[in-house]
């Protein structure tokens, strides 16, 4: 279990943290979401006690991160893939990391095997692909086999075959029982891993929930209905308030009802329906939305959400069909 | 403290630049040490004591060499932010801190015995193969030039360290472990002397430590040991800065 509470971290007059708290909770994925600049690494910093927060504090299982002994075994993290010695190989990293907290040096090879860097652990890191040192900087987080994995970016810059792996191994430690954070600024990416999500903008938190339900609450859901009575269903539908928009002449987008609202009036009026399906924003449009205004940066180009032009495809929701 | 320890020797061995500047440094004083025994041109009027004093004269760049490389050691760990997962690792920093300081001066000490030993023997083995006569003995101050060596070394690798710690930048740290005796303390020097000091290199404790491997420090007002302890003092002050700004400020 962590407990982040009122934390508060300045740099100067920039507030990059701001009194923020959230829970991640034992057997659950918990996605650390905001956009670039909104302050995940230096909470996570903070947590760990690399970065000195003004105000707050962080615990892991009750303790706080300074004073755990030998802490690999009770919190694995990897910050930055990037923070290796180019001239040291892999092993030779992992086997200073495990040597500090008295982990035995047979687990080095483990859990090089575990992340399938075997071949490549007598290898200098800096002839390391980024998915490798990734991959290496999970070894380093799972050298402990600890309870908790805190975890800054994994996927930044992974292909789509090195996000997938993350993702299941992530999973795969979450349904062990341990408690793993993870941060994203990229919630498509962030959404096929975590159950919870922490959504912060600007240091702030905004929304911690599942993220069903942050999906549900920030994303426009709409009715895609093809018939060729197209004309009769607008008709009922308008009648009991919905608001249809057509794309084409047997094709037409209602908001404001559900799909089944629409099965019933098309049977109830014996309305042949050729399409009917929920459709919803993406993600991203999702998480534009929830933040919107908290982007530290943002660039002049107009939003994909505020634009008049029409949304990029939409995801659609089938049964079973993982919409997110 | 034994595993941090530990794992600290294995993150300074396993740079390859570490491994070779060390073995550039007692290589350097190795090689002038074999050339003057095979090139002296009348050895036979060679005092017992010259060797040590080449020996000492030379192990002042080792020193300075073991120096920087212990600045660079601990720069190394914020130029390439290996500093975090060090920390992230051993979350107390004073303990960590402090084993890097008690790993530099070890460094410092065993690579300055290493290279004293190794000239010492290598010199006197040319030197007598022919007819030099070379000895060490506490009468003419050689003995205690020979045991001043790693000491020397030690005391630079503190400093070096501890300057780093403070400085976090490799640049900066390298330049003033190498101008600090050159320039800073040259120009204290001057100033002191124009304002009526007496004695003034008695001050400075970069230049006061060089009477460790001297044979006769006669330049060195304060004596041999002074100058040891003025200097380590120096560079325990410095560590010990370091240590607590860096236990204030973001890793």
């Amino acid at each position: 279990m962590i407990e982040v509470r009122n934390v508060t971290k300045r740099f100067g007059s920039v507030v990059a943290v701001d009194d923020l708290s959230f829970d991640a909770r034992p057997g659950r994925v918990t996605g650390f979401l905001g956009p670039n600049g909104s302050g995940k690494s230096t909470t996570m910093r903070c947590m760990l006690g690399l970065d000195r927060a003004n105000a707050g504090s962080a615990s892991f299982a009750g303790r706080s991160y300074t004073s755990i002994v030998n802490p690999l075994f009770e919190v694995g993290s990897l910050l930055d893939a990037g923070f290796v010695h180019p001239g040291r190989s892999g092993r030779n990293h992992l086997r200073w990391m495990a040597m500090s907290n008295g982990i035995a040096a047979s687990r080095v090879d483990e859990t090089l095997e575990l992340v399938g860097l075997t071949d490549a652990a007598d290898r200098r890191v800096k002839a390391y692909s980024l998915g490798m040192r990734q991959r290496l900087g999970l070894a380093g987080v799972l050298l402990g086999d600890p309870g908790t994995v805190v975890l800054d970016e994994p996927a930044n810059g992974l292909d789509p075959e090195g996000i997938r792996w993350i993702r299941d191994v992530l999973t795969h430690l979450a349904r062990g029982g341990r408690t793993v954070l993870v941060s994203s600024h990229l919630l498509a990416e962030i959404a096929l891993m975590a159950d919870d999500l922490v959504v912060i903008g600007r240091g702030r938190l905004i929304e911690q929930c599942s993220v069903d339900e942050f999906v549900d609450r920030h994303s426009t859901k709409w009715v895609r209905v093809g018939s060729p009575q197209l004309d009769a269903i607008a008709v009922a539908a308008t009648a009991v308030g919905a608001r249809v928009e057509r794309v084409d002449g047997q094709v037409a987008d209602i908001h404001g009802i559900t799909a089944a609202a629409v099965g019933e009036i098309a049977a109830r009026d014996a309305i042949v329906l050729h399409e009917l399906t929920t459709r919803s924003e993406s993600l991203e449009d999702a998480f534009l939305r929830a933040t919107a205004g908290a982007q530290e940066f943002a660039s002049e180009a107009p939003s994909p959400v505020a634009s008049s032009a029409p949304l990029p495809p939409p995801i659609v929701d089938r049964p079973g069909g993982g919409g997110r | 403290m034994i595993n941090l320890l530990r794992s600290e020797v294995l993150k300074f061995r396993t740079v390859r630049l570490h491994v070779w500047l060390t073995i550039g440094a007692v290589g350097l004083l190795l090689v002038v040490v074999g050339l003057v025994g095979m090139l002296s041109s009348e050895p036979r009027r060679t005092r017992p004591d010259d060797l040590m004093s080449l020996i000492g004269g030379f192990s002042v760049l080792i020193a300075m060499t073991v120096g920087v490389l212990a600045a660079l050691g601990i720069t190394s760990e914020f130029s390439h932010n290996t500093i975090r997962p060090t920390l992230a690792a051993t979350p107390q920093r004073t303990t960590v801190f402090v084993a890097k300081a008690v790993l530099s001066t070890v460094y410092g000490l065993v690579v300055g015995a290493v290279a004293v030993v190794a000239a010492y023997l290598l010199g006197s083995l040319l030197l007598s193969a022919r007819g030099a006569s070379v000895g060490l003995s506490g009468d003419d101050g050689s003995l205690a030039a020979f045991l001043g060596v790693p000491i020397l070394c030690a005391l630079l690798a503190l400093f070096g360290y501890g300057l780093g710690l403070l400085l976090r930048n490799s640049p900066a740290a390298v330049s003033l472990i190498i101008l600090w005796p050159l320039l800073l303390e040259s120009i204290l020097n001057g100033v002191l002397s124009v304002a009526g000091v007496d004695e003034p290199t008695r001050l400075l404790p970069y230049t006061s430590a060089f009477a460790l491997v001297i044979p006769n420090p006669s330049d060195a007002p304060g004596g041999r040991i002074y100058g040891g302890v003025y200097f380590g003092m120096f560079a325990l002050l410095i560590t010990v800065i370091g240590i607590a700004v860096n236990n204030r400020r973001d890793a």
